[in-house]
């Protein structure tokens, strides 16, 4: 029983199934298509942020631009295919230019040391400034009128299930297979419970930052094409705030802030449970802003949790030690 | 008796000329930094200099300058508090609640500042007692309270806050508006009088070197709780000015002001390792931003650019100290 509720993802994954169970017997809307459709736009691109939030807490690292990274690359794309490029090679460009925003900060976080949580709240910042300039002369729904077979990217479903979701679901899968069953993924654990450790058997430390911050910031902008896709635009707010959500789905998932821990499972089920959260806001139709209140709640709740594990795991070494 | 290996706080300086360049950069690049920003401006716009402009300027720092000293103390002790920006809109927007309510001001006053001494209490036994980092722990109290000041808007939608709550910020002794006078005489008393005080130096030493802080038997624990209540009263009190200022309940009251609030600390000399700040420097660098910000207004600049220039400098300050931080080790 203990040995069961040990991480954080397990008791999240209770909750989930709690909630699941709540929502569908009080709720005549919850099981409705409408109501499931909505809640699958709102997990896809939300879990493939976290897949590569995940990656960069078990590496001890953190990543605030990712809601930045995806509304530029949403917009680039935006204005490449208001211009008539080609919606393949539109999308290729908003990757590459993601790819190359996660590079930026891994930059500043491997080449130059800074602090992770002080440098990409910087490149948060000059990513959001910049979409705001972008879109300044804009009308407010931002760059309309997309070619057919992009708008599909959003609109089909496969089995009931929406591309986009098929897209998280089979990267959840190649990430979790990623570092799971290969060296060169698993090494992200041991970069992340030990960098002097990691560094000193000859990993290359760097490297495992610049590629973390570059899949976090491809999947950031993949996420913000998706978007762009569905919503037929690209406006000011897309991935505005969605960099905490994030991180607190990764977190009650079973992400540590200490490192070397998290499962994709966990970023799974904490994407679900920040879903299913903000479904039953609507449902219930309980004011928007007590949303906030109760995220940043779980959010505490989630580091205090975390804290709690990481003292006892002090006291029982301690308890070794003697 | 057990003896104990305590690290000599001031190491005796290797002497460079590179580093000598880099830390008198350090103490006095603000400074400097602010006279080039002044010289340029009021060479190349000629309303810059006005007493108008000049004015309004300080006007609008002596208000946000609450918010910086807090944040000043929690960065010396190594300790961050983003949730300011939150807590100033929850207080102010509360206070401005109750004093159209009617309740007399001075309560409305007590109110606000108690909101913000709970929020610190609570960010600052979790960060200190569970040893939680504090980045992370603030963007929970941030999100939350902003929520609060959010619900508390939308019960206020379409009023505007009484007579009496708004004239506060707007009271003036011969002539000049209190609140600037209270930023000098703060900023002189705390750079003049109290940091030759046991207190300040006390903290100064418990960001250098905690260890040898607690082992000197300092309650390094009740300053750094300290520092966060602190930091959420002062950021309640300038809350209370500003939202009198602007008249109606906004919801975008104090959005993004930590990190407007952490840009000029750090812009200030003070370093996210601990040890290091001043308040003078970090209202310096609080009046440079603002005078950077009017600068690009004056130039044409799209408004929207000013979140990038921020972000921008923030990162590249940010740079330098962690070099001047890696040199020193």
């Amino acid at each position: 029983m203990t040995r069961l509720f040990q991480s954080s993802r397990d008791v999240s994954t209770l909750l989930l199934a709690l909630l699941a169970a709540i929502l569908a017997l009080t709720s005549p809307y919850f099981l409705t298509s409408g109501n499931l459709d909505s809640v699958q736009i709102v997990i896809a691109p939300n879990g493939i942020i976290a897949l590569g939030m995940m990656v960069l807490l078990i590496c001890g690292l953190f990543d605030l631009s990712v809601g930045s990274s995806m509304g530029l690359s949403g917009i680039v794309c935006a204005i490449l295919l208001s211009v008539g490029v080609p919606a393949p090679l539109a999308i290729l460009a908003a990757l590459i230019f993601g790819c190359a925003f996660g590079a930026i900060n891994g930059f500043l976080v491997a080449t130059l040391e800074v602090n992770p949580l002080i440098a990409t709240l910087g490149t948060m910042f000059v990513g959001r400034g910049s979409v705001e300039t972008l879109v300044a002369h804009q009308s407010l729904t931002g760059f309309t009128g997309f070619p057919e077979n992009f708008i599909a990217l959003g609109s089909i479903k496969l089995g009931g299930i929406y591309l986009m979701l098929w897209v998280f679901i089979l990267l959840a899968i190649g990430v979790h297979l990623g570092i799971t069953r290969f060296s060169w993924g698993r090494q992200i654990f041991f970069y992340g419970s030990n960098p002097e450790a990691a560094r000193s058997y000859g990993f290359s430390t760097k490297r495992v930052v610049y590629a973390a911050y570059c899949l976090s910031g491809t999947l950031a902008a993949l996420a913000g094409v998706l978007m762009t896709a569905r919503i037929e635009g690209a406006n000011r707010y897309l991935g505005a705030g969605v960099e905490l959500e994030i991180i607190i789905a990764c977190l009650i998932g079973g992400a540590s802030t200490s490192g070397g821990r998290g499962t994709v499972w966990g970023a799974v089920v904490g994407t679900l449970l920040i879903a299913l959260t903000r479904n039953s806001f609507n449902l219930y139709e309980l004011p928007a802003q007590w949303q906030r209140v109760v995220l940043g709640l779980v959010l505490i709740g989630a580091v205090v949790w975390d804290a709690g594990l990481r003292a006892a795991k002090r006291r029982s070494a301690l308890r070794l030690a003697v | 008796m057990a003896e104990f290996e305590i690290n000599v706080v001031e190491a005796p300086p290797k002497r460079s000329s590179g580093r000598a360049t880099l830390v008198f950069l350090r103490e006095y690049g603000i400074a400097v930094v602010a006279m080039l920003a002044l010289i340029f401006l009021s060479l190349f716009r000629a309303n810059f200099l006005s007493y108008q402009n000049i004015s309004s300027l300080l006007y609008g720092v002596s208000l946000d300058f609450y918010v910086v000293v807090g944040f000043t103390f929690l960065l010396i002790m190594g300790e961050v508090d983003l949730s300011v920006g939150s807590v100033y809109a929850l207080s102010g927007m509360t206070a401005g609640y109750l004093a159209t309510q009617g309740v007399p001001l001075w309560l409305c006053l007590v109110v606000g500042l108690a909101i913000g001494a709970a929020v610190g209490a609570i960010n600052g036994v979790l960060v200190v007692k569970l040893r939680i980092n504090s980045i992370i722990l603030t963007i929970g109290t941030l999100l939350a309270v902003r929520g609060l000041a959010d619900v508390v808007a939308a019960i206020m939608a379409g009023h505007r806050y009484s007579e009496n709550f708004r004239a506060v910020p707007h009271w003036r002794i011969f002539g000049v508006s209190w609140t600037i006078i209270v930023m000098f005489l703060t900023v002189g008393i705390l750079e003049f009088v109290l940091s030759r005080g046991a207190t300040v130096r006390a903290i100064y030493y418990i960001g250098q070197n905690p260890k040898s802080a607690f082992i000197h038997g300092m309650s390094v624990d009740r300053y750094r709780i300290g520092g966060f209540v602190l930091s959420g009263i002062l950021a309640a009190f300038a809350g209370f000015l500003v939202a009198g200022r602007v008249t109606i309940p906004d919801v975008n009251m104090g959005r993004q002001l930590e990190f407007n609030i952490l840009t000029a600390a750090v812009l200030g000399g003070a370093s996210l390792f601990g040890g290091r700040g001043r308040v003078l420097n970090s209202t310096i660098a609080l009046f440079v931003l603002a005078v950077i910000l009017n600068g690009l207004i004056m130039f044409g600049v799209e408004p929207a650019l000013q979140q990038v220039i921020v972000g921008a400098v923030l990162v590249s300050i940010v740079v330098v100290d962690t070099r001047i931080n890696h040199e020193e080790r």
